[in-house]
C-alpha cells in the first residue's frame, strides 16, 4: 500500500519456504511492504514470525536448498531483485543495500582485521584504491564513534567488546553509502546501555545519510523510538501496519493489540497483572485458509476459520489484517475517533489461568459466529486488571482446528476425549516451537 | 550486620561480604596469575515472601552470585545464612541436606532438561534423590505438581524435545518446587522465551510464590519484568552491589548514577513518551572483572565521576531507611544513619503507585522521605 513519496523498495506477494524432512515450512506468506527513501520502517514480531526470512529473500541471501523464494516482486532501483542474476545480485548487497545482523561475532570474519574487512567492500563496490579506501575507512570508525579510529584499523575483531563489534557492522553496511539499510535485531544481543547508544548512533546517522532503514526486532521500546512506520509481522504473513505513533495509539489487529499490552514498562504505572497471549505461535507447515492467530485470538469469530483475511484499510497509511476491520463484516470494528486515553474497565483479560492450552481440544461447546465487542480501548498503556480476589474469568478458547467451511455441528455433549494418539512426531504445539526456536 | 528496627518479617537468606573469584591460570605451569573477581564483596538479604530483583548487565556477576549462595560453587569469602544456618563453610553432607530448601530455575529451560528423560522422570528425579516416598506417592506428587505449573498431566511420558520454550520452562520450576524449597533462585528464566511467553511465565511465578509461600531471588537484565515482579531491587555491576532499594522507591528516584543511567537507557514503548525521555547515555564498556579499576567500579564510565572516586572505593551506606547506595556522592548525607544490614525494606503502607508523566523525570514518591538529589549537573545530554 504506497502511500507518499516514491518507495526505493517495493515488495509484492513474497511467498518463501523451506522444504525440511518434515514437510514444508511456509516461513513466509505473500508479504507485501513497502520502503519509502530516508523512512525507517520497524518490523515486529515473535520468534519464527518470518522477519528475518522475509529481510534474506529480497537480498538472495538464504540456502537455496532448503529455501525456495516460490512466488513475488522485489522492485529496487527500477528492477525485480527476485529475476536478477546472482553476479549483480552480490554487487546491489554490501553496496547499495547494505545490512547488519543480531549476532556481531559471527557475521565479522576473525581471522581478519576490522580495517581490512571495512575496506573490502569500498574496494570491490566503489573500486577505491588501497589508500583512499584506508581513509575512508577511518572516517566510517569514526563516524559509529569508535575512538582512534586510524589506530584501530588494524585490530582484530575478538579486540571489541560486542557494542564496537556492531558499530564496526554498521560502519561495513554504510561503506557504500547504501540507498537501503537492512538491520536485523542488531541490538538484541546487547546490554541495555549499549543498545542506547548504538540507538542514539543510527539517530544520528539517518539524519546524516538519508537512506531508509529497515530496523527488525522484537522489542517495542526500540521501535516506538526509532520508527517512522511499523509493520508487525504473525506466522509469516503482515498483520498490521502503520505510522509508529498511529500504531500504539490505535492498534487495530487483536494481536498487536495484546502485544503492546504485554510488556511492562520501567516508567508510568505498574500493572498488577500482566497480560498474557495465550498459547503459543502458529505452525506454518501450510498456507493457511484460516486467520492464523485465530488459535490465540480472544474475538475469533466463524469467518475466522473459513478464510485467511486481507489487509484492510483503517486509517490513512494504516491497514490489518483482520475481519474485525473488514468494513463489509462488522459495524463495530471501524476506525473511531481516538478516544480519551481512561483505563478501561477490562472485564476479560485476553487469558487468565497460566494453563498451557491442550494440543487436542474437544469440540467446541458452541461454536460462536458472534463477533465479541473489543474491550479495550485502544491504549497502549497496559490495562488496569480486575480487583484482586476477583477471579478472571477464563475465556473459552476455541482452537479446534476445523476443517475449512465445514459447517461445524453443534454438540451438546462433549464427547470423550481422544484418547491421545501415540505420536513419534511431536504434535503440533511442540512443533511449532521446535521450528520457532529459543533465539532471538 | 545487625537487624535494623523490628522488621515485620525475618530474613531468610542473609549474604554478608561475599566473595566469588575465579582464578586465571596461564602459561604451562598453569599458574594462577589474576582472578576474575565475578563477585567481589556483596551483602543483602532476601526476606521471607519477598522476591529480591538483581539486575545489571551481561557479565556483571548476577549469575555467578545466585550460584554462589546456593553453594554451587565453593565461595571465596563470605556468609551466607539460609533459613537460620550458615552455609558459607558449609561441606557436602550438610549442604545435601540443605538442598531441599533451595532451589533454582536455569535461564535457558532446553539445555537444563535431560532430553533422554521424560517430564514425569525429570520432576521425579529430585524426589527419588531426597526423600523415602514410595513410587506410588512419587507418582501422585508429580501429577500435582504438573497440575500446579500448569502442564496437562497427559505429557508426563513426553520427551522435552516436545515442548515449546515456555512448557520447557514450567517443567524446570516443576521440578524445583518438588521438594517444596522455601527458596528459589531464578536465573533469567524468561530470558529466552518470547515476549508473548514470558508474561505467562511471571504471572506463574506469581501465582506459585502467593501459594506456597515461596520467597525469591530473580535475576534478570530486564529492568522492566524486575519492576513489575520484585518488591525489592538489588543494582548490580561489575561484581559489587551499587544500589539496594524498595522497588517503588527505586524506579521512581533511582540514586545511583549508574542505575539512573541504567533507567533511563531502556526504551519506552510509547512513541509519544519515548520522545520525551531523557537520556544519560554512558561512553565505553563495562571494564572487565579481572582488572577492575581502583577506587569506585564506575569510576571509568561515571557521568558524574569526582576525584575521589579514582581513589576511594565507596562503601555501601543507608542513605534512606531501606535504600543502600554505594556511592561518594552521598558522602556525608545528612539523613541519620540507621546501624542496620542491608535488610528489610520498611513496610510502606499501600500507597498509590507513583506515575511519572514525562518518562525519566522522576517524580518523588509522596510518602517516601525525599532524599537529598545531588547536584542536578550534567545529567541528561
Ligand atoms: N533453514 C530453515 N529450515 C527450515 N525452516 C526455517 C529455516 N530458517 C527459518 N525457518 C523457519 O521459517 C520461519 C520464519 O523464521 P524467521 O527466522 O524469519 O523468524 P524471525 O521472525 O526472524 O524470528 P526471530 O525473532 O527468532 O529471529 C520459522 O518458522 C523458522 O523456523
Ligand atoms: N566458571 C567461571 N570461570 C571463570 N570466569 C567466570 C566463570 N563464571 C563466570 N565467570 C565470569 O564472571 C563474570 C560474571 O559472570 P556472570 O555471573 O555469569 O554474569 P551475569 O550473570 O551477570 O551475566 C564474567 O566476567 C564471567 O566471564
Ligand atoms: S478476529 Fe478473526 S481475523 Fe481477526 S485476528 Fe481474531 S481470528 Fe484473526
Ligand atoms: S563514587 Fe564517584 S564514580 Fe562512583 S558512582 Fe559515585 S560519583 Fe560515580
Ligand atoms: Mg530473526
Ligand atoms: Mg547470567
Amino acid at each position: 500500500m504506497p502511500d507518499g513519496g516514491a518507495p526505493v523498495l517495493d515488495v509484492t506477494g513474497l511467498k518463501t519456504v523451506f522444504r525440511t524432512r518434515g514437510g514444508e515450512v511456509h516461513a513466509v506468506n505473500t508479504v507485501d511492504f513497502h520502503l519509502n527513501a530516508g523512512e525507517l520502517l520497524g518490523v515486529v514480531g515473535e520468534s519464527g514470525s518470518g522477519k528475518s526470512v522475509t529481510m534474506m529473500s529480497l537480498i538472495g541471501l538464504l540456502p537455496t536448498p532448503p529455501a525456495e523464494v516460490r512466488a513475488g516482486r522485489v522492485m529496487f532501483d527500477g528492477r525485480d531483485l527476485l529475476k536478477t542474476d546472482d553476479e549483480t545480485l552480490r554487487d546491489i548487497r554490501g553496496g547499495q543495500i547494505g545490512f547488519v545482523f543480531q549476532d556481531p561475532m559471527t557475521s565479522l570474519n576473525p581471522v581478519f582485521t576490522v580495517g581490512f574487512q571495512i575496506m573490502e567492500p569500498l574496494r570491490r563496490h566503489m573500486g577505491m584504491g588501497k589508500r583512499a579506501a584506508r581513509v575512508r575507512a577511518a572516517e566510517l570508525l569514526d563516524l559509529v564513534g569508535i575512538p582512534d579510529a586510524t589506530r584501530r584499523l588494524g585490530d582484530f575483531p575478538h579486540q571489541f567488546s560486542g557494542g564496537m563489534r556492531q558499530r564496526v557492522m554498521i560502519a561495513i553496511a554504510l561503506a557504500c553509502d547504501p540507498k537501503v539499510l537492512i538491520a536485523d535485531e542488531p541490538t538484541t544481543a546487547l546490554d541495555v546501555t549499549i543498545q542506547a547508544q548504538i540507538l542514539e548512533l543510527m539517530k544520528e546517522l539517518r539524519t546524516k545519510l538519508g537512506m531508509g532503514v529497515i530496523w527488525i526486532t522484537h522489542d517495542l521500546g526500540v521501535i516506538a523510538g526509532i520508527a517512522d512506520r511499523v509493520m508487525v509481522m504473525y506466522g509469516g504473513q503482515v498483520v498490521e501496519q502503520a505510522p509508529v505513533r498511529e500504531l500504539f495509539a490505535n492498534p487495530r489487529h487483536p494481536y498487536t493489540r495484546a502485544l503492546l499490552t504485554t510488556v511492562p514498562s520501567v516508567r508510568g504505572e505498574r500493572v498488577k497483572r500482566l497480560t498474557v497471549i495465550e498459547g503459543q505461535p502458529p505452525i506454518l507447515s501450510q498456507q493457511p485458509g484460516w486467520c492464523p492467530f485465530r488459535d490465540r485470538c480472544p474475538h475469533r469469530m466463524e469467518v475466522c476459520d473459513r478464510l485467511n483475511p486481507q489487509r484492510y484499510p483503517v486509517a490513512a497509511g494504516h491497514d490489518a489484517a483482520c475481519f474485525l476491520v473488514d468494513p463489509g463484516l462488522s459495524e463495530d470494528y471501524r476506525p473511531r475517533p481516538r478516544p480519551a486515553p481512561q483505563p478501561a474497565p477490562q472485564p476479560q483479560p485476553l487469558q487468565a489461568q497460566p494453563q498451557p492450552r491442550p494440543i487436542r481440544q474437544q469440540p467446541d461447546p458452541q461454536p460462536q459466529p458472534q463477533p465479541r465487542p473489543v474491550q479495550q480501548q485502544p491504549d497502549p498503556q497496559p490495562q488496569p486488571q480486575p480487583q484482586p480476589g476477583q477471579k478472571p474469568q477464563p475465556q473459552p478458547v476455541q482452537q479446534q482446528p476445523r476443517p475449512q467451511s465445514q459447517p461445524h455441528p453443534v454438540q451438546q455433549q462433549p464427547q470423550p476425549q481422544p484418547k491421545p494418539q501415540p505420536q513419534v512426531r511431536p504434535t503440533s504445539v511442540s512443533h511449532s516451537f521446535t521450528i520457532g526456536g529459543d533465539d532471538g | 550486620m545487625a537487624d535494623g528496627g523490628a522488621p515485620p518479617k525475618a530474613p531468610l537468606v542473609e549474604v554478608r561480604g561475599l566473595k566469588m573469584h575465579f582464578p586465571i591460570r596461564s602459561g604451562l605451569l598453569r599458574r594462577q596469575t589474576g582472578a576474575v573477581k565475578a563477585v567481589d564483596g556483596v551483602d543483602f538479604d532476601v526476606i521471607e515472601g519477598e522476591t529480591l530483583g538483581l539486575v545489571g548487565e551481561s557479565g556483571c556477576g548476577k549469575s555467578t552470585c545466585g550460584r554462589a549462595v546456593l553453594r554451587l560453587y565453593d565461595i571465596t569469602d563470605g556468609s551466607i545464612r539460609v533459613d537460620g544456618q550458615e552455609i558459607g563453610r558449609a561441606g557436602q553432607g550438610r549442604l545435601r541436606r540443605m538442598r531441599p530448601t533451595m532451589q533454582m530455575v536455569f535461564q535457558d529451560p532446553q539445555a537444563s532438561l535431560n532430553p533422554r528423560m521424560t517430564v514425569a522422570d525429570i520432576i521425579r528425579e529430585p524426589l527419588d534423590e531426597h526423600t523415602k516416598m514410595s513410587r506410588r506417592e512419587k507418582r501422585e506428587k508429580v501429577l500435582e505438581l504438573m497440575d500446579a505449573v500448569g502442564l496437562n498431566r497427559r505429557f508426563a511420558g513426553r520427551y522435552p524435545h516436545a515442548f515449546s520454550g515456555g512448557q520447557r520452562q514450567r517443567i524446570g520450576i516443576a521440578r524445583a518446587l518438588a521438594l517444596n524449597p522455601k527458596f528459589i533462585v531464578c536465573d533469567e528464566p524468561i530470558a529466552a522465551l518470547d515476549v508473548s511467553i514470558q508474561a505467562q511465565v511471571v504471572n506463574l511465578l506469581e501465582d506459585l510464590q502467593e501459594k506456597f509461600g515461596l520467597t525469591y531471588l530473580f535475576i534478570s537484565h530486564d529492568l522492566s519484568m524486575v519492576r513489575h515482579i520484585a518488591t525489592r531491587v538489588a543494582v548490580m555491576y561489575l561484581g559489587r552491589i551499587v544500589e539496594l532499594a524498595p522497588r517503588e522507591a527505586l524506579y521512581a528516584e533511582p540514586l545511583h548514577p549508574y542505575t539512573q543511567a541504567l533507567l533511563s537507557a531502556v526504551p519506552e514503548p510509547d512513541p509519544l513518551a519515548e520522545a520525551g525521555v531523557k537520556r544519560i547515555i554512558l561512553k565505553g564498556d563495562v571494564p572487565s572483572p579481572a582488572n577492575p579499576p581502583k577506587g569506585c567500579n564506575f569510576c571509568t564510565r561515571c557521568p558524574r565521576v569526582m576525584e575521589i572516586c579514582r581513589e576511594v572505593d565507596p562503601a555501601s551506606q543507608e542513605v534512606a531507611p531501606g535504600r543502600f547506595v554505594a556511592c561518594h556522592l552521598y558522602d556525608g548525607s545528612p539523613v541519620p544513619k540507621v546501624v542496620a544490614g542491608p535488610g528489610p525494606a520498611p513496610r510502606s503502607e499501600p500507597q498509590p503507585e507513583t506515575t511519572t508523566t514525562t518518562a525519566g523525570e522522576t517524580a518523588a514518591p509522596n510518602n517516601e522521605q525525599r532524599l537529598i538529589e545531588p547536584q542536578q549537573g550534567e545529567r541528561d545530554r
